[in-house]
């Protein structure tokens, strides 16, 4: 009640303010607007209707003469909204890019519509509409989440979050023991008697559903599936159930020891590996989207440390394949390697799994071919090109053909 | 004396834009492209000296150390060590009494070598309190001939004196990305490079938790993984992705970014390590170039 009298006081202030800056006639600041726009007379009968276009105060948004903005808006589409509508916290913690962008009217009908709010669509239908993949995963999945077939709203907020990442109302598992009560027996059976109540619940549960029993992720650790949580958890009756059996990857290495060992042989190691998350680094122990466990798809994952080449890849104007595809690991091995920068094999071949370089440009490659800018170098793929990406065309390090072919070939420099 | 093959040399002066107070030159001044027998370096991880001119080479590619004193842009050679031992050789680092200290990437350990180049054995902590777990990814020697190891299992800095004994440790900060090197200065600040954070953070003697010294320096550098200090406290970072050495002040402070990318001398191509002596000689393990660049540090 207290939020539609705000609004009404809104709208008496703004029909004062227009009805002054215009010196418009009594009733000429909606009601004229209707004798050409005839078609808004039907709209204006649905049962949700703005509250300025309800007080028929059409120059609360729009200048009736003249604007700098499309559709005579009185102000930039980022801004006409907030003038009446404060939905974004000082400082939230996350924003729905549709504000972020002042699209508001990407969900919001500016006049009226047939659903609350005076929103475009109900349901998730409306939330769709952008989120395309994630509607095509939800209906395909085999597992569905009740709240995601009904409501995105259950969940998350519509416009910011001031707290919570992902526009979420609360974070897993307040949010979660909401509806899913964790002192029931089958919640318990379910989770092998681990007092997860207090757990993360979203480390192992896909909540937009999964064709995985138990909506877990769609890779789930062999144990976990086995449900032998105590392959690596100490017993669900001991005082510290979640404690780990060994410390970091002492723990891994019982079931992958081969990998380890086979690391090892190698002659550089991904530090990570090495450190105190271990393993954990990268990989998710329980569940995971992402097949291999890893925590999120590569580009995201190797990308939160290599970000200077995650970014190179974004700025170059011809794009790797590989690294488009978000698949670093079909160049570099993620544990161990004997080259540098953790190359599979040597440069050449390594590019020839998918480049026939035998046949480019007829230039000689291959390690008995010096390189004449450094006489400790051979020329290589990489001689004149970046696998990540360069601000020129087709990857190369100059940018034209003759800035790079006179790199080395300094007789035909002009 | 003997001069090593494709020694080259040019007069090249690169001034770098000035961000703090002093201004600095670095002026190339040769380059090491192979050993003794004529073989050429590959790839090259490790550059160590210290101020009687000594450079120690870790010819990563051959698995080989080698030992030269340079003056007046020649190279006089003292010796070579290739030993089971030691595999796959990178940062290098030499104490007061000559001794050379190597660390092993393939092994993750640290090899102490002779001054005469023989095998000492490994850097070994002893006395070290719980968590007991070590794992080296970097280190360092002081001027006392302490040893400073980069634990990165238990996210600390041991510090040991030179006989490995355990002395004190100084813990990681909560908020970091990634260490990748350490060093320490000639009054005892340890000195650590948060490469995803593109950070340096210290911790003076006598201080516990290493605390940011300067600001992230992501506009600086691309992918720093190596960090030096001189007697005066200049702090110099080698950007790796970004081929460039960055120079700080005592304070963190940017002093100025240089070199680049490139094959040419002058420029490098993914370096590793850098050590700079007293006098100001720049020794910079140019990785990709395959070769060991010499640019003398005009203040």
């Amino acid at each position: 009640m207290f939020s539609g009298m705000v609004l009404c006081l809104l709208a008496a202030v703004t029909t004062a303010t227009a009805q002054d800056k215009f010196k418009l006639k009594p009733n000429a600041k909606g009601k004229v607007c209707l004798s050409c726009h005839a078609t808004f007379q039907e709209k204006l009968k649905s049962p949700f209707v703005h509250t300025p276009v309800k007080a028929g105060d059409c120059t609360a948004c729009h200048n009736p003469h003249a604007s700098s903005h499309g559709k005579l808006l009185a102000a930039d589409s980022s801004q006409i909204c907030v003038r009446c509508h404060s939905v974004v916290p000082a400082k939230a913690a996350s924003v729905h890019s549709a504000i972020g962008k002042g699209k508001c009217t990407d969900c919001h009908d500016p006049h009226a519509s047939n659903f609350k709010f005076v929103l475009r669509q109900g349901g998730n239908k409306l939330c769709f509409n952008c989120h395309s993949k994630m509607e095509e995963s939800v209906s395909k999945a085999r597992f569905k989440h009740a709240p995601v077939a009904k409501d995105c709203l259950d969940c998350h907020k519509a416009h910011a979050s001031e707290k919570y990442k992902s526009l979420l109302k609360d974070v897993a598992p307040a949010l979660c023991i909401k509806c899913h009560k964790p002192n029931t027996p089958l919640f318990a059976k379910q989770h092998m008697n681990y007092p997860v109540a207090t757990s993360r619940c979203t480390t192992c549960h896909d909540v937009h559903g999964s064709d995985k029993a138990g909506m877990l992720y769609g890779n789930v650790h062999k144990p976990m599936a086995g449900k032998m949580c105590n392959q690596c958890h100490e017993e669900a009756t001991s005082s510290t159930p979640f404690k780990t059996k060994k410390e970091g990857n002492d723990l891994c290495r019982a079931c992958h020891s081969n990998m380890m060992n086979a690391m090892f042989l190698k002659n550089r190691i991904h530090w990570p590996v090495l450190s105190k998350k271990g393993c954990l680094s990268c990989h998710n122990p329980h569940a995971s989207s992402e097949t291999g466990l890893r925590r999120a798809p590569m580009n995201v994952l190797c990308g939160s440390c290599h970000e200077d080449t995650i970014d190179r890849q974004a700025r170059s104007i011809t794009k790797h394949q590989p690294v488009a595809d978000a698949q670093c690991t079909a160049c570099h091995k993620p544990h161990a390697a004997d080259a540098t920068f953790l190359l599979d094999q040597g440069l050449i071949n390594l590019c020839g799994t998918c480049h026939d370089w035998q046949k480019h440009q007829t230039h000689p490659m291959g390690e008995k071919v010096r390189d004449r800018r450094n006489k400790n170098l051979t020329v290589l793929c990489l001689s004149c090109h970046s696998a990540h990406g360069t601000d020129y065309k087709n990857m190369l390090l100059a940018a034209t053909i003759s800035e790079m072919c006179t790199q080395c070939h300094t007789e035909y420099r002009r | 004396m003997k001069l090593i093959p494709y020694i080259v040399t040019s007069a090249m002066l690169i001034t770098a834009p000035v961000f703090g107070a002093e201004t600095l030159k670095m002026q190339y001044t040769t380059s090491l492209y192979a050993d003794e027998r004529g073989t050429s370096l590959s790839r090259p991880d490790g550059a160590g000296c210290n101020d009687k001119n000594l450079l120690v080479v870790a010819d990563t590619g051959n698995g080989q150390v080698l030992k030269y004193v340079v003056q007046d842009k020649t190279f006089k050679f003292e010796g070579q060590v290739k030993i089971p031992q030691l595999s796959n050789p990178g940062k290098v680092q030499v104490n007061a009494k000559g001794e050379v200290f190597v660390f092993d990437e393939m092994q993750v350990r640290i090899v102490r070598l002779s001054p005469e180049g023989a095998f000492v054995g490994y850097v070994e902590p002893t006395g070290i309190p719980s968590p007991a777990a070590w794992t080296p990814r970097s280190f360092a020697v002081d001027n006392k001939d302490n040893i400073y190891i980069l634990d990165i299992a238990s996210e600390r800095v041991l510090v040991l004196d030179p006989s490995g004994k355990y002395l004190r440790d100084v813990k990681y900060p909560k908020e970091y990305g990634f260490f990748s090197d350490v060093t320490v200065t000639a009054g005892g600040t340890v000195l650590a490079l948060d490469t995803v954070q593109c950070r340096v953070f210290s911790a003076a003697l006598n201080v516990q938790t290493l605390a940011p010294l300067s600001e992230p320096l992501k506009e600086f550098a691309l992918f720093p993984t190596s960090i030096t200090t001189d007697k005066s406290g200049l702090i110099l970072i080698t950007d790796r992705n970004g081929g460039a050495i960055v120079v700080l002040n005592p304070a963190g402070s940017v002093q100025g970014k240089y070199l680049g990318m490139g094959w040419k001398e002058g420029q490098l191509r993914y370096p590793s390590q850098a050590c700079i002596t007293e006098s100001g000689t720049l020794f910079i393990a140019d990785r990709e170039n395959s070769r060991i660049q010499i640019f003398t540090v005009i203040r």
